[in-house]
């Protein structure tokens, strides 16, 4: 058993296996479920996607359009509870208000499954059905819903306070004096240039939402690698929690990278040779 | 009888502190005057006092088992008089698990906060006092930080070196200074051009003086600004950490409430339970988010009057 896993040799030759099997996409064996480490975390992560894509979407649908609202009611008594609203979102953690939701929509009510991808019985055929079917969509309600909410504070926020940045300067006391009306004002000068950061977090907002899923795919019991890094953490399944936490730490510099990448693509005012610290 | 020695101070030590009382009074007049930064400070002093005290005000011991009077356990008992937001699963109070909650999640987060504060502001003002290589070499510490997703690290530190609330507090250090580091440095590079540092070095002042006692007041409204948001990431990281089972079993935390909330399936119904402990985590992030806002309306006013 040591043998076969190559647990016999000292440290540094185990480190050295371990790296040159990683440059060949070996991640190793999983010590509890004995299938390749790289096949699972490539499902799992697919998973993941499918439960953090639509989320994040549709926050940052919702996020700017709200945002530019409040910014644009700042002195109305609207603003004041709208940040607080907003803020009160992003200070209750998540894995509470998807036990909430569970709570509410689950046990009480009866509407929504408490959890998992599909109900027991289904077994999904081929890969388009597995993830286009009323089955599924009726077990992402609940999660991406929780994980939106979450995610909604900071293009809210964002947008907001740039849009008020935005509002004193000069290029808008011009648009005001060349007679637009407000809303032109407002959602044609003002919002377009306040769109820039916001894009930027969206990628970085990713990032963090695949950090996050290890608890809210504890909390929905969803089959992705946040999940697969905590089962694997509290099995000791060493192959297996440091091959996702590997992939997920890759797919989140990458979005990060992307997210750099986008505002110089965006933005011509962002140098690449610009001081970006 | 000790006796203090005298400590002699020069005058111009004097008007110093003379000007940091003043400094001092004024922005306890701005914190009572900003409405925001108000409900933050009286929000986190209650439940530090909570904290602090909560030995002596707990109704009953937060481990204590109840039993009614035909000797069997009150397990999940909804809110009555004797247990104003009922009984555990265990028949425990959650009042006075609640109470007792408060002490080891404001525990985590203060050290936590300070341990971020030291590390943080100081490789931040000497990254950007000094720049070039010291500088270079910093930033890309800091940048492979911003790779590494802060829960699953504290799963898998926490498969290594063994789960504890110490473990929790490691991670959450060595991972959060980063955004704290970055932000100091960058307005360190700007403030360090500035005339009165040149004048401060003409006049012959050394590194650290130039870094202490000129720079560093001038960042100290955003170090504590950054600190506020930093904390209440702390206490929602903590709070999903012990929730995942990496806290220990002596210091008692509100994430570890939920987890035996979930791990014994009572999030069915027991809402009296779940709802406590998240609400208590919830408001006490809000009010370091308040207080943070609240200093940065203080320090930077035009911002929000526009």
């Amino acid at each position: 058993m040591l043998e076969q896993f190559g647990l016999n040799e000292p440290l540094h030759i185990q480190y050295y296996i371990y790296m040159k099997n990683l440059v060949q996409g070996n991640l190793g064996t999983s010590f509890i479920v004995g299938k390749p480490v790289f096949q699972i975390v490539l499902h799992r992560a697919l998973n993941t996607l499918v439960l953090m894509l639509p989320a994040v979407f549709i926050a940052f649908m919702i996020g700017p359009v709200f945002g530019a609202f409040l910014a644009q009611n700042r002195r109305r008594w609207i603003d004041p509870i709208g940040l607080t609203f907003t803020l009160i979102l992003y200070a209750v953690p998540i894995f509470w208000s998807g036990m909430m939701a569970i709570m509410i929509f689950s046990f009480k009510l009866g509407w929504l499954p408490p959890g998992s991808m599909y109900s027991p019985a289904f077994i999904p055929q081929g890969f388009f059905h597995s993830f286009f079917n009323l089955e599924f969509l009726r077990h992402l309600i609940l999660p991406v819903s929780v994980i939106s909410l979450y995610l909604l504070a900071v293009p809210t926020l964002t947008m907001r306070s740039n849009m008020i940045a935005t509002l004193g300067s000069d290029f808008i006391e011009m648009a005001r004096a060349k007679g637009l009306s407000e809303r032109a004002v407002l959602y044609r000068h003002a919002a377009r240039n306040c769109l820039l950061p916001v894009v930027h977090f969206a990628a970085i907002q990713i990032g963090f939402a695949f950090a996050g899923s290890v608890v809210v795919e504890k909390i929905f019991s969803w089959p992705g690698l946040g999940l697969a890094i905590w089962q694997a953490t509290s099995a000791h399944d060493y192959p297996l929690a440091q091959g996702s936490f590997l992939i997920l730490a890759t797919i989140i510099i990458i979005l990060n990278f992307l997210a750099d990448l986008s505002s110089v693509y965006i933005d011509p005012r962002v140098g690449i040779r610009g001081d970006l610290g | 009888m000790i006796r203090f020695p005298k400590i002699r101070l020069s005058t111009n030590t004097k008007i110093m502190l003379g000007n940091y009382k003043k400094g001092f009074r004024k922005v306890t007049r701005e914190f009572i005057k900003s409405k925001l930064a108000l409900t933050g400070i009286v929000i986190l002093s209650v439940f530090s006092s909570v904290a602090v005290f909560s030995p002596h005000i707990v109704p009953y011991s937060p481990d204590m088992i109840h039993y009614d009077e035909n000797g069997r356990v009150l397990s999940l008992l909804p809110p009555t008089k004797d247990h104003i937001m009922g009984t555990t699963f265990m028949g425990q109070d959650v009042f006075s698990q609640l109470l007792d909650g408060a002490r080891g999640t404001l525990l985590v987060a203060f050290l936590s906060g300070l341990a971020i504060l030291l590390i943080g502001a100081n490789v931040g003002l000497i990254a950007g006092y000094y720049k070039g290589a010291i500088d270079a070499l910093l930033m890309r510490v800091v940048d492979t930080l911003y790779g590494i997703p802060d829960l699953p690290f504290i799963l898998i530190i926490a498969l290594f070196i063994g789960p504890s609330i110490w473990t929790v507090i490691l991670v959450v250090v060595l991972i959060l200074w980063r955004t704290m580091a970055r932000i100091i440095r960058s307005q360190t590079l700007s403030l360090s051009e500035r005339p009165f540092v040149k004048a401060a070095k003409a006049s012959g002042a050394g590194d650290f003086r130039i870094i202490y006692l000129h720079i560093a007041p001038n960042v100290a409204s955003l170090i504590f600004a950054q600190l506020a948001i930093m904390v209440g990431f702390v206490i929602i990281l903590e709070s999903s950490a012990s929730f995942l089972g990496v806290g220990s079993a002596d210091i008692r935390t509100w994430g570890q409430m939920l987890q035996y909330v979930f791990v014994t399936g009572a999030i069915r119904h027991a809402w009296w339970w779940t709802l406590p402990p998240g609400a208590c985590i919830a408001l006490l992030v809000m009010s370091v988010f308040f207080l943070s806002k609240g200093i940065e309306n203080i320090t930077n006013p035009e911002l929000e009057r526009r």
